[in-house]
């Protein structure tokens, strides 16, 4: 069993840094928090830019992207959202934490790979990275 | 997908808690045609309530379910009127509040009943961390377990659906995956005595049998361990961290692409491989003898789906068979049981799944609710007509499709209005 123990160890790292981050930045239940921990350029624009649509949709008050430092970044002028630079390794960290629990209720995490996707579909029946993003990672809008 | 028994049991628990609070003086509306939905009707009327209507966002949605009206938020909640209480049980809370609120209704007129994981809105991390971590632990000590049983292979497949129609498609499609990545040896793991049965039909090796809680701690193990565990899991949709594969810009995706394309990474749709069916006429012709039912001239109803309750009512099905017997067939109801009761006027009939199709051919026609039973007789060569839900999220019949699913091309598929008898007569002339 010690074999695994070690893997613990980043998601006990992001769980610090989460609460940290959390304090820093004003994080509040039910906002949404956004990773994008990869450089899948395309799937991280179309994340951002869904943005207005999913907060405005799911009632949310604020959105928190938490992006690796010195990625490309797709700015939009959107005065609910806060971004969040972080260094690769501590985005890891917070990946490692979400891969163990649901730690907030609106987690959104690109991630085109598992155990969080398997891109087989992707350019099948005309479906875009968009309607990837959209339709994958985030959470389906309303019932 | 139907509610688990403890979500049903606190459901009905907050309802009655509710009225017994506040009076019975309400005009009860029902968010959203979720699998929740049935359980919160029959828990409102067992309270003397009447459901008055449903609102849900879609805007496919016809004008019934349940012998409800359906309509959209809008058209439902406004003018605006105080007796109006609304229900809400989804991970879609947020949003369905918001939205009620919208037309200017306050909390005193929302009954929200969070049941499930995602509805969590405040998590104690430190305590999640732990029980999640020991979780983690438990489930990496049963693959181990599992692994030692066998001395060597070179993948452990998990089946995490209980689902007969989920387990088929699984199985259908597993030879030509295990002959594209040169897999010899494998386990294959799945929920209940009723899926293994399936995987038998086809010859499936190494089956090991986990109840529903043991197969998600597997689960959480793998999604957590990832390559450390030689796993690869059958999963198509509601993962933790994996939502809808299903595009709503593509509705026309159905969901054997998702599983050929998503679960099985096949550049291109597969053929269904369907197992071989077994042929024992002489179990069938006693049966046929004893119940006196007429060969080539029965027809077997099947209203019944595992994972769900349809809104096709006695009603319905007694009419159809009623149908069916004064045009001179006989007609069977498939049960297995006190909980699947016969249709009246109906005989009734069970079979196991590798006797079904031989039974089916040699009666000659099968009406039936979608479930996964159709799945594992698609293959018979009778008449067949399946119903679909109109208004119930949970069974669409765009996305369950016998036909778009590759498994059947010769099939009837309706969705259940009053026409639909004339219909029946027809094809069963």
């Amino acid at each position: 069993m010690d074999e695994i123990m070690d893997s613990f160890i980043p998601a006990e790292q992001g769980k610090s840094l989460w609460l940290e981050i959390k304090a820093k930045y004003g994080y509040q239940n039910g906002d949404l928090l956004l990773l994008l921990p990869t450089d899948c350029d395309e799937m991280n624009r179309a994340a951002i830019q869904y943005i207005p649509v999913y907060i405005k949709n799911k009632y949310i008050r604020h959105a928190f992207v938490v992006y690796r430092k010195n990625a490309a970044y797709f700015e939009v002028d959107m005065p609910y959202v806060t971004d969040i630079e972080l260094p690769e390794t501590q985005l890891l960290q917070l990946v490692a934490l979400y891969k163990l629990i649901q730690f907030e209720k609106n987690i959104v995490a690109v991630i085109p790979e598992l155990p969080f996707a398997s891109v087989g579909i992707l350019g099948k029946n005309g479906i875009t990275a968009e309607d990837y993003v959209i339709n994958t990672f985030f959470e389906k809008v309303g019932q | 997908m139907r509610a688990s028994d403890y979500e049903v049991t606190y459901m009905k628990s907050s309802i009655k808690e509710y009225f017994s609070q506040n009076g019975q003086n309400y005009r009860v509306i029902i968010f959203g045609c979720t699998p929740y939905a049935k359980d919160i009707k029959s828990a409102v009327e067992n309270c003397g309530v009447r459901v008055g209507l449903i609102i849900d966002n879609s805007s496919a949605k016809g004008k019934e379910s349940m012998g409800i009206p359906v309509a959209l938020p809008k058209e439902g909640l406004l003018p605006y009127n105080d007796k109006n209480l609304i229900i809400i049980c989804s991970k879609f809370y947020q949003e369905m509040i918001g939205q009620v609120k919208e037309y200017g209704y306050s909390e005193k007129n929302i009954l929200n009943i969070l049941v499930d994981e995602c509805s969590i809105l405040d998590v104690n991390i430190e305590l999640e961390f732990e029980k999640a971590k020991r979780n983690v632990i438990e489930g990496y000590q049963l693959y181990l377990e599992i692994c030692s049983k066998y001395a060597a292979f070179d993948k452990m497949f998990l089946c995490p659906y209980p689902g007969t129609g989920d387990i088929y498609m699984a199985c259908a499609l597993l030879e030509d995956y295990l002959a594209k990545q040169n897999i010899e040896k494998y386990i294959f793991v799945v929920i209940g005595g009723n899926c293994k049965r399936v995987a038998d039909l086809f010859y499936v090796m190494n089956i090991e049998v986990l109840d529903s809680a043991k197969m998600q701690q597997l689960l959480h193990a793998w999604s957590f361990l990832g390559d450390r565990m030689n796993i690869k899991p059958l999963l198509y949709w509601n993962w933790r961290v994996k939502r809808f594969m299903r595009s709503e810009r593509k509705r026309e995706i159905p969901f054997a692409e998702c599983f050929q394309f998503d679960v099985f990474e096949n550049e291109r749709m597969m053929p269904i491989r369907h197992f071989k069916p077994v042929y024992d006429y002489e179990w069938i012709e006693k049966i046929f003898e004893e119940k006196e039912l007429k060969k080539g001239r029965t027809v077997v109803l099947a209203p019944y789906a595992g994972s769900f309750v349809p809104d096709m009512t006695v009603d319905d099905w007694k009419s159809i068979a009623d149908t069916l017997k004064k045009k001179g067939y006989t007609v069977c109801t498939n049960s297995s049981g006190e909980k699947e009761p016969v249709i009246p006027g109906t005989v009734p009939v069970f079979f196991a799944y590798d006797r079904a199709i031989g039974f089916l051919e040699y009666a000659g026609g099968f009406i039936a609710f979608r479930s996964g039973l159709c799945d594992v007789v698609s293959q018979a060569k009778c008449k067949m007509v399946v119903f679909y839900d109109n208004n119930y999220n949970a069974a669409k019949m765009d996305f369950f499709s016998l036909k778009k699913m590759g498994l059947r091309e010769d099939v009837e598929e309706l969705v259940w209005t009053e026409d639909t008898l004339r219909m029946i007569d027809e094809i069963f002339a």
